[in-house]
């Protein structure tokens, strides 16, 4: 179909050099440029408009997605780095006590608060042994029970290595865990 | 053509605008838009994540960085070594690399590496104190070895830097010299006393207390005991006495270790294949910077002084002053720095009647005795030997105002249920004391008494202006008892007739603590009591030198009934302000942290400070101090000898001076100066003098290189004596230097040949004619023995006739030279002065037999080496010096200089046989019997025994250590046990103060910490953080 550049009206067949024979009505012939292709442009601007709308709307909730999960990461790695300090904080312990899987993070008075939805816990605690205290630094992380096995039995030249890792709450694209490791000395700096 | 006529041409119509499509433009545009806007703020999102990602990288090497650093810290402050300026290990001025890190969680580990600077005054002693060795007592023992000489012939692998234990008996005895460490009496003491050494920190890290390279021996019986606060590291274990015991005589904290070498199962641990001079052990005896003063830094870092930059010129050493003495008239005499040969001058002085005080000034003082048979002995009675910069006292012949005299009690008696002697007390502000335990019922009252001042104030003193008494003391509040005063002190004069002095220990603003110590304010008693007491005080002329000695203090604390209270006497001490001549106290006459002394020990010298019994009125302090060429404070250094090489420490490379000259030379000896005789023998001269090895005509290498085929021919027939005489001129014209010099060694070679059958010549003689008195020597004189007397050459060649040299000149060392004979030359009454030297001549005479025939003798060369030392110039230690074996149940070791000819008084060495038994008189130190002895610095004598013995020596021989060849103590204790050695805790330190550098893998800086330590009480007891910045310098 094309419109007449005229007057709209569709011309749907007929001689359209019939305005040269007597008789026949005068009508102006529109020029070249004025001729439409409005349906062909219609028609290509549905769909790239649909294209372009379903790309946006896609984009938007893939956005809208990431958004959430950096939001989630970036509390979550805010949440791991403050339970880390809070660790870090927290006086040098040895030893899990009975019944608690780990020297540190047992005592509710001393929860760090850490928000709904994210479970941060303690996942690993190493001992540092020197190869030789009386020589260098060199040593190794030996891993050790939480309550130290027997009595006797654990060798503690004051340094640890504490695992922390944190586990997010199920959100748009499921859970994640974030883990860092920390070394705690017997004695902490004073800043 | 137009059909019709004129045709009007159609109209052209415009078209409308808006009525043209552009829709098609439009969308394109909006898509772009849309997509660019989409494509932003996905890589917006992007970008966040990213950022994120970035940001949790870093916070996670944040957390690395900082665990690497806490890794780094925690291994720092647990050694307090570390951290140390000029300590040398890590994190000092020579070494910042502490290493790598591994952190992060497991399977993730990630490497950081950190270092450490640390601050330019980063554990330094405060105040100029000098610093503490490593060990409290390393003693490095002797070894079998050809001793320290550095001669040139020694075999390879002989260590020059070990004493001098020869093998002359190892081929037949047990290969062990001397003990490193002996704790006992001697054999001819009884067996009551105890020896008792108590060491340093014991600090987890700490170096050993005691390092012994040789045998730690604590003989059973009595209280014997080794008491050390940390690590005991000996060589040898050897039974039955030469040995460490741990659980039996021995208390210790740490560690006894063998090191791998030992082989304790074996009666002799060290086997004599084991490699002499290889011992790891004496890698720390050579890191001491054991330099002189004056000796340049050390400037290549390697801890050792370097002998390329010895600028102390042994020939010019200034001599010091020794102060004349009035008996019954000079009270006090000064010693100026310099050059001391003459140990009866000092003799004189310390021994005069009436003198009390003798004052070192601070400087180095050389020493340098002829003859160890004249040590610097004893000191008289009541006599003070002070060596340093006065500690409140002011040097003066008169009377002066003296200010802050420091009187210390001796004694103690405790009383009721009181009193466990802690360690060192009476040091104020200390951290142990007297343990006053009071229990039971009732409310009783314990106490402890404290008497005895010694240094007293003199008796001519007057004028008191100030008598305070310092106390400190820790009281737990149920032994306060306010209504009854008590804790309190009451305080006593003896003879004053003044009774007791009651003064009640108030709360101040201190605050009473069961572990807190409190100085209390001081006392005043000036005026008198300042409590409830004294009534006569004033009206009895006060305070005067007698009421000031006899002062009595006791502490009485009382508890709470049915309480147990456990208080602490801390320290107590008087101090006193007056007009009068200098008493100095002791410990403290001196001042450590200002200019000390340093008592340099050549040649013979020894320090034999023995008394007779139990006189414990004399007393000798020297303080060292930190100086730019010594950190230790050695205020006694011993000198050993020709120490080091090349690549080693050097301390005194022997200034010898090596003058050789030769029959056939062109230059010597002067026309004239030869003198051929011989009935019937006829002399001439043959050949060229040449110069063979080309370094001229008086190289410095000489020997069998000098024949040269040049000489002196005697032909004759039959029975002749042919006699070639040299006459040596003047040496002082040819080498000024040897003017008034000491002859060390002369050696006399005769290069010849005999032509003829064998048998047909009897013997060849060589004679010393001397000048100025000396005797004439012959080689065929009673004393020679065979072996070592010049032979018929029997070779076409002719032989080199070499006497007194280490080596045989056919071949390489000689394993048991005759010493004492071959050294005559230089050391008997021959060609001992350059006196006996200069024109003295030399001659060599052939003798041919009955036998009918021709005789014809060359004589290639003479030669003369001597070896001289400059007027003046030092001498190393030399001579008996040794005290007793390793291993008492063999006796059978070998200790002495073969230098030294004295078999008199050299240890186990009679002539060419080894002795047995203790040999007191043979060490370098001798301390015995009541004088005491404390050098507030270090000892340095790695080539001597000490032997200190002292009675009740109320404070530590050495504060800073001890590194020595032997070291016998015993009967160190009395009621205020401190140590023997070391304690050097009492130099105040400065904190140590660092920065730690985290890098990663790539060398990219992480962070950078700087931290304080508060080494105060223990080592980094706090460590505090100044500054934390992260890469670029963010905080």
């Amino acid at each position: 179909m094309v419109r007449d550049g005229a007057d709209n009206a569709p011309v749907t067949g007929g001689n359209r050099s019939g305005g040269h024979g007597p008789g026949s009505a005068r009508r102006a012939i529109p020029p070249a440029d004025e001729r439409g292709a409005t349906l062909v442009e219609v028609v290509l601007t549905v769909i790239l408009v649909g294209l372009v709308v379903v790309t946006l709307v896609s984009a938007l909730f893939t956005m809208t997605v990431t958004s959430d999960r950096h939001r989630r990461l970036a509390v979550a790695d805010a949440e791991l780095r403050r339970y880390a300090e809070w660790l870090r904080a927290r006086p040098y312990v040895v030893c899990a006590p009975a019944g608690h899987t780990s020297p540190y993070g047992f005592d509710a008075l001393d929860d760090p608060g850490v928000p709904a939805g994210l479970t941060a816990r303690v996942v690993g605690v190493e001992l540092f042994r020197y190869d030789d205290p009386t020589e260098g630094l060199a040593g190794e992380w030996v891993a050790v029970a939480p309550d130290c096995g027997a009595p006797g039995g654990q060798v503690d030249e004051g340094l640890q290595r504490v695992v922390v890792e944190l586990e997010s709450g199920a959100g748009a694209d499921g859970s994640f865990t974030r883990t860092v490791s920390l070394v705690k000395r017997t004695t902490e700096l004073s800043s | 053509m137009r059909p019709g006529g004129a045709r009007r041409p159609p109209a052209r119509t415009r078209a409308r605008r808006g009525e043209r499509g552009s829709t098609l433009v439009f969308v394109p545009v909006m898509i772009v838009v849309v997509a660019v806007a989409g494509s932003a703020l996905l890589e917006l999102q992007q970008v966040g994540l990213q950022a994120h990602r970035i940001e949790s990288d870093r916070r996670v090497e944040d957390l690395d960085a900082e665990s690497a650093i806490a890794m780094a810290l925690h291994g720092v402050r647990t050694r307090p070594d570390w951290g140390v300026v000029t300590a040398g290990g890590p994190c000092s001025e020579l070494d910042h690399d502490l290493g790598t890190f591994r952190v992060g969680p497991d399977g993730e580990d990630r490497e950081i590496r950190v270092e450490c600077e640390p601050a330019a005054t980063s554990g330094l002693p405060a105040s100029g104190a000098p610093d503490v060795l490593p060990n409290a007592v390393f003693t490095v023992g002797g070894a079998t070895g050809f001793g320290n000489e550095g001669h040139p012939v020694d075999p390879p692998g002989d260590d020059d830097a070990l004493p001098f234990c020869h093998d002359w008996q190892a081929a037949t005895s047990n290969p062990v010299c001397e003990a490193g460490l002996y704790i006992g009496p001697r054999e001819d003491q009884g067996t009551s006393m105890g020896g008792v050494l108590v060491g340093a920190t014991g600090a987890a890290g700490d170096p050993p207390v005691v390092r012994s390279n040789s045998s730690v021996m604590i003989r059973p019986g009595g209280d014997r005991r080794l008491s050390v606060g940390g690590d005991v590291v000996a060589r040898w274990e050897c039974d039955p006495e030469g040995r460490v015991r741990a659980g039996y005589a021995a208390t210790m904290s740490g560690w006894v270790l063998h090191e791998t070498w030992d082989n304790a199962a074996s009666l002799h641990c060290l086997s004599p294949s084991a490699g002499r001079g290889s011992e790891a052990a004496l890698t720390d005896y050579r890191r001491y910077p054991h330099r002189l003063a004056g000796w340049a830094e050390d400037d290549d870092g390697d801890g050792r002084g370097d002998p390329s930059e010895v600028v102390i010129d042994t020939a010019t050493l200034p001599n010091g002053s020794t102060p004349t003495c009035v008996p019954g008239v000079t009270k006090v005499a000064k010693f100026s720095p310099g050059y001391y040969a003459d140990p009866a001058a000092i003799n004189t002085v310390v021994q005069c009647s009436g003198i009390e005080l003798v004052w070192f000034e601070p400087g180095t003082y050389y020493f340098d005795f002829p003859s160890a048979a004249v040590p610097w002995a004893l000191p008289g009675p009541n006599v003070q030997i002070v060596g340093g910069t006065p500690n409140g006292w002011t040097y003066t012949t008169g009377a002066a105002a003296q200010a802050d005299k420091l009187m210390v009690p001796q004694a103690t008696s405790a009383t009721s249920n009181c009193c466990a002697a802690l360690e060192y007390m009476f040091d104020i502000d200390s951290y142990s004391g007297y343990a006053v335990r009071n229990s039971g019922d009732g409310t009783a009252t314990a106490s402890v008494t404290f008497t005895g001042f010694e240094t007293p104030v003199p008796s001519g003193a007057a004028a008191f202006t100030e008598v305070t008494l310092d106390f400190a003391h820790a009281a737990p509040s149920r032994a306060i008892d306010y209504d009854t005063g008590y804790p309190r002190l009451v305080i006593s004069s003896s003879g004053s007739g003044w009774g007791d002095c009651v003064v009640p220990l108030t709360r101040t603003a201190a605050v009473y603590t069961e572990d807190g110590t409190i100085a209390q304010p001081p006392i005043t008693l000036t005026g008198g009591c300042p409590g409830t007491g004294w009534s006569s005080f004033a009206s009895s002329g006060g305070w005067n030198p007698a009421r000031l000695n006899g002062l009595r203090v006791e502490y009485q604390m009382r508890r709470a009934p049915g309480q147990t209270a456990v208080g602490q006497v801390d320290g107590l001490r008087v101090r006193v302000d007056y007009t009068g001549r200098p008493a100095p106290s002791y410990p403290g006459g001196c001042d450590p942290t200002r200019a000390g002394v340093q008592f340099v020990l050549g040649g013979e010298t020894r320090l034999a400070w023995n008394a007779a019994s139990g006189d414990t009125t004399r007393w000798i302090e020297l303080c060292g101090s930190r100086t730019a060429t010594d950190k230790y404070g050695f205020a006694i250094y011993a000198l050993p000898e020709s120490y080091g090489r090349a690549g080693e420490a050097n301390l005194v490379p022997p200034p010898s001076v090596v003058e050789t000259r030769e029959l056939a030379g062109t230059q010597y000896p002067a026309p004239g100066g030869v003198t051929a005789s011989g009935t019937g023998v006829t002399w001439t001269q043959y050949g060229t003098p040449a110069d063979p090895d080309g370094a001229g005509p008086l190289p410095a290498a000489h020997g069998l290189q000098r024949v040269d085929g040049a000489g002196w021919r005697a032909t004759w027939s039959g029975s002749r004596t042919a006699t070639l005489r040299v006459r040596l001129p003047d040496l002082a014209a040819i080498e000024p230097s040897i003017a008034n010099a000491r002859i060390e060694r002369v050696e006399l070679r005769v290069h010849h040949r005999e032509q003829g059958a064998a048998g047909v010549y009897s013997k060849v003689v060589a004679r010393v004619y001397p000048q100025a008195g000396g005797s004439t020597w012959a080689s065929d004189s009673p004393g020679v023995p065979a072996a070592l007397r010049p032979a018929v050459s029997g070779a076409a060649g002719g032989v080199t006739w070499a006497f007194g040299r280490y080596d045989d000149p056919a071949g390489g060392p000689r394993p048991n030279p005759d010493w004492p004979v071959e050294r005559v030359l230089g050391r008997g009454n021959h060609l001992n002065t350059p006196a006996r030297l200069s024109g003295a001549d030399l001659e060599v005479e052939f003798q041919s037999s009955t036998a009918a025939g021709d005789r014809l003798v060359e004589v290639d060369s003479i030669e003369l080496r001597v070896e001289y030392r400059p007027a003046r110039s030092l001498r190393p230690l030399r001579g008996c010096l040794t005290t007793r074996v390793a291993d008492l149940s063999t006796v059978e070791a070998v200790g002495v200089d073969r230098d030294f000819t004295g078999s008199a008084d050299a240890a186990y060495i009679a002539g060419n046989s080894i002795a047995t038994g203790d040999h007191q008189a043979c060490p370098l130190l001798v301390i015995e019997n009541g004088p005491k002895l404390h050098v507030a610095g270090s000892i340095f004598a790695p080539t001597a025994a000490l032997d200190v013995r002292g009675d009740d020596n109320d404070a530590p021989y050495a504060l800073g250590g001890v590194v020595a060849r032997h070291v016998t103590i015993f009967r160190n204790t009395n009621a205020r046990q401190h140590p023997a050695f070391g304690g050097g805790g009492e130099f105040q330190r400065l904190d140590r103060e660092m920065t730690f550098r985290a890098y990663d893998a790539g060398g990219r800086l992480l962070a950078t910490q700087h931290v304080v330590c508060d080494d105060t009480d223990r080592p980094c007891a706090t460590a505090r953080t100044t500054s934390y910045r992260r890469r670029d310098g963010a905080p």
